[in-house]
């Protein structure tokens, strides 16, 4: 079920309507998880049994490592539970491209790994899913009221945790020791409109207005259309889609803070303004951030982050960056996009230590770095790799000037998403001219375009992650 | 933030925004994209009072810049639907409150089935009920779309003329592609199921009381007696019999130029529209046309 169908809306509205109605946190719990259910089995129905499948492993190795005190059976516990979730994530994500590298030509191996569909949300509510597991593992960071004594309480509490509708499809990831602890009655009283509010317009205009136009220009991307573009239509559209990516991502993001919080529960920031990044170590502290934090956590950390000397933390960062990568998407590309960043990172990182600033405008190196990083989306649009060699190739070669309507349009939609960066960075944000004029214009007329302006409908690109 | 605020300021600019687009020229082009230029036509046909004496037009980017406004003193409804194909346009005629006296349908981009996505945003009964009453939410009225709109108009440029068919990327691509794709004949059994449902919606129309033609426009003469060309029009012979059907041929395609194979340079689409029209004209006044 889309955030932006007619269907969801009544799915929250009557859910919303309930919830409060309701006497006991048990009761309201229960009714999200229904309604979670429905909203995730809405398409297709028959991806429920994964998700029931994914919720009932993780409630039986939760239950395990809570039932016992001895560390080494906890150790183990937690292993298998990590290695379920991961096997189930590479059973599903991962076979067609093992299955188009490893039997390219027809056999029924490799027929059979390359018809496995990839089933919407995957790579997050695994993730969820580790994150209980080491979560309860590690014990002193988790608490489960009441956990070990009541298993099916215990369930409850993991299907939700896992298959909360707002973050379930394409996040924010949402590490337990954050979540769990919110889990309790919630009373219509307490809801924070005014934030629910904002984070509601923001998320849907960015996706609606923003995104799902620049998406009709940024169609004339795909290969083989964009051979014929001029350069100056191949790096208007290219600039297009860098905004669409945020726009698109950071609008889902936004919608599902805000309906958690007309439910009373707070899902942690997942991009902050990240075009403003003057450095990509920066960048990836403000882009997808419940992803970086927990590959940081669960992954950068536990290989020995920087702990071990210059070449393991060289090591580790490209590591948790191609393995980043890959969780994007199963093909090669991702992990070269992976790869991208980590090389990015490493470098800066080295540049850093060795005093090497060639630099020294903040702006010229957030140029940069927005410029590095939207050559690198190429990669999400042409998973082709060599379609996205071709389209740099034709940036060069093709002739200058094309379409400047076309690029007029783009920088038209893209224009909100710079406004909303430099507003971020200029703005008095706690000036009275702000909140008595500025905040409630911007938002009045976000509100209008939504209504007057939004484009055609379509999937987040998140979901095909 | 005050939330009221914010959405009195909503209210005003959408009434303000209510009365702007009334003082706007009603030919004001304001199409975004191909695929927001499909709403703009299917919202208008499906809000504007289609009268029996009306003429639709269905069919692919190949009628839809079509010079054709008024064919004999009856109003003409172009239903050309870039990048989609006569399909679409039939379940736009067929889901309108009132039947055209006559509808014309393309031949040539006949195997594009219907777009399940158009469908869904152009048929969705609530969202038509709410656009049929507030003209302000409807494609045509988006104010970027205006804005663009009357920014071309100033500039004088001919935003109705196909010149930037030329631009199209699609359209750049080469001409070998599509002498490639014709130069095979269709599966008989894919042409046979395509025909057979075009045959169900055609009956369904003149069932009730519609007049149907078929017309096929000029393509690259390279094109034209391609084998799959020929199965097409085969094809169509074989499902509406020429006795019991009316067609408008094709003309010699070597009068004509196209920008990529299929689609008409500016000048031929003009010439093309006044002979088709000229031909749609006749058949519309014969006394002895009857389906």
């Amino acid at each position: 079920m889309l955030f932006t169908s007619s269907a969801f809306l009544v799915l929250v509205v009557v859910t919303f309507v309930i919830y409060y109605v309701l006497p006991g946190k048990r009761a309201q719990v229960a009714l999200l998880i229904v309604a979670s259910f429905i909203f995730y089995a809405w398409s297709f129905p028959v991806l429920l049994l994964l998700l029931l499948g994914s919720i009932l492993i993780n409630w039986a190795v939760t239950y395990g490592i809570l039932s016992t005190t001895d560390p080494r059976r906890r150790k183990q516990l937690a292993v298998v539970g990590v290695a379920l979730n991961l096997g189930i994530l590479a059973f599903f994500k991962y076979s067609p491209l093992l299955g188009a590298t490893f039997f390219p030509d027809a056999s029924a191996v490799g027929d059979f790994l390359l018809a496995i569909p990839l089933p919407i949300g995957i790579s997050f509510f695994t993730f969820q899913g580790i994150s209980l597991v080491v979560d309860t593992y590690r014990e002193e960071e988790l608490k489960l009221p009441g956990a070990g004594a009541r298993p099916v309480g215990l369930l409850g509490t993991v299907a939700f945790y896992i298959a909360f509708f707002p973050q379930l499809i394409a996040g924010p990831i949402v590490k337990a020791h954050d979540f769990l602890p919110q889990v309790q009655k919630k009373m219509f009283g307490e809801i924070d409109w005014t934030t629910a509010f904002r984070f509601l317009v923001t998320g849907y205009f960015l996706k609606m207005v923003v995104a799902d136009n620049l998406k009709d220009f940024t169609y004339w991307m795909s290969y083989p259309y964009f051979q014929s573009l001029a350069i100056t239509d191949l790096a208007g559209l290219l600039f297009g889609y860098s905004i669409q990516i945020f726009a698109d991502f950071a609008g889902y993001s936004l919608i599902a803070i805000g309906l958690a919080r007309l439910f009373g529960y707070v899902l942690m920031d997942n991009f902050y303004f990240p075009y403003i990044s003057a450095g990509f170590s920066e960048f990836w502290r403000r882009w997808h951030i419940s992803l970086s934090t927990f590959l940081k956590e669960y992954l950068y950390i536990p290989l020995g982050g920087n702990q071990h000397g210059a070449f393991r933390t060289y090591l580790n960062l490209m590591i948790t960056m191609v393995l980043g990568g890959l969780w994007h998407g199963a093909a090669w590309s991702y992990a070269v996009w992976g790869t991208y960043h980590g090389l990015a990172l490493a470098l800066e990182r080295l540049a850093r230590d060795g005093n090497f600033r060639p630099l020294t405008s903040v702006w010229l190196r957030r140029l940069w770095v927005f410029g590095v990083v939207t050559v690198g989306w190429l990669l999400f649009r042409l998973p082709e790799f060599s379609h996205a060699l071709l389209y740099l190739q034709k940036m060069v070669t093709n002739k200058p000037v094309g379409n400047l309507e076309r690029v007029g349009m783009v920088l038209t939609y893209a224009s909100p998403v710079v406004v909303y960066h430099l507003a971020h960075l200029y703005l008095d944000r706690e000036g009275k001219v702000f909140h008595n004029y500025l905040q409630p214009l911007a938002y009045g007329t976000m509100i209008f375009l939504l209504l007057t302006n939004a484009g055609s409908s379509g999937t987040f690109i998140y979901f095909q992650f | 933030m005050n939330i009221f605020r914010a959405l009195l300021v909503a209210a005003v600019l959408l009434i303000g925004w209510s009365v702007v687009i009334r003082q706007l020229p009603e030919d004001l082009e304001t199409a975004q994209t191909l695929w927001g230029g499909n709403l703009i036509y299917a919202q208008d046909y499906l809000y504007e009072d289609v009268l029996p004496e009306d003429v639709a037009i269905v069919g692919s980017s190949l009628s839809e810049n079509l010079l054709l406004r008024e064919v004999a003193g009856r109003r003409v409804h172009r239903l050309g639907l870039a990048g989609q194909g006569v399909f679409d346009g039939l379940h736009l005629v067929a889901a309108a409150p009132r039947r055209p006296g006559t509808v014309f349908i393309e031949m040539n981009v006949v195997l594009t089935g219907e777009n399940a996505r158009f469908s869904a945003a152009v048929h969705d009964p609530a969202m038509n009920t709410i656009r049929y009453h507030l003209p302000v939410l409807r494609q045509r009225n988006q104010p970027v779309g205006v804005i663009k709109g009357w920014l071309t108009a100033q500039s004088g440029k001919d935003e109705t003329s196909p010149g930037d068919l030329q631009d199209r990327p699609i359209n750049n691509m080469s001409l070998k592609i599509k002498q490639r794709d014709y130069a095979s004949s269709v599966a008989s059994d894919t042409l046979l199921m395509v025909l057979g449902e075009l045959r169900r919606r055609v009956e369904t129309l003149r069932a009730e009381g519609v007049r149907i033609v078929f017309f096929e426009t000029p393509v690259d003469p390279s094109l034209c007696r391609a084998p799959k060309a020929l199965a097409i029009r085969k094809g169509f012979e074989e499902t509406f019999p020429p006795g019991e059907y009316a067609y408008i041929r094709q003309p010699p395609c070597a009068d004509y130029q196209t920008t990529d194979g299929h689609h008409l340079g500016k000048r031929s689409l003009a010439r093309y529209s006044g002979w088709l029209g000229e031909q749609m004209e006749e058949l519309l006044k014969e006394s002895e046309f009857n389906q």
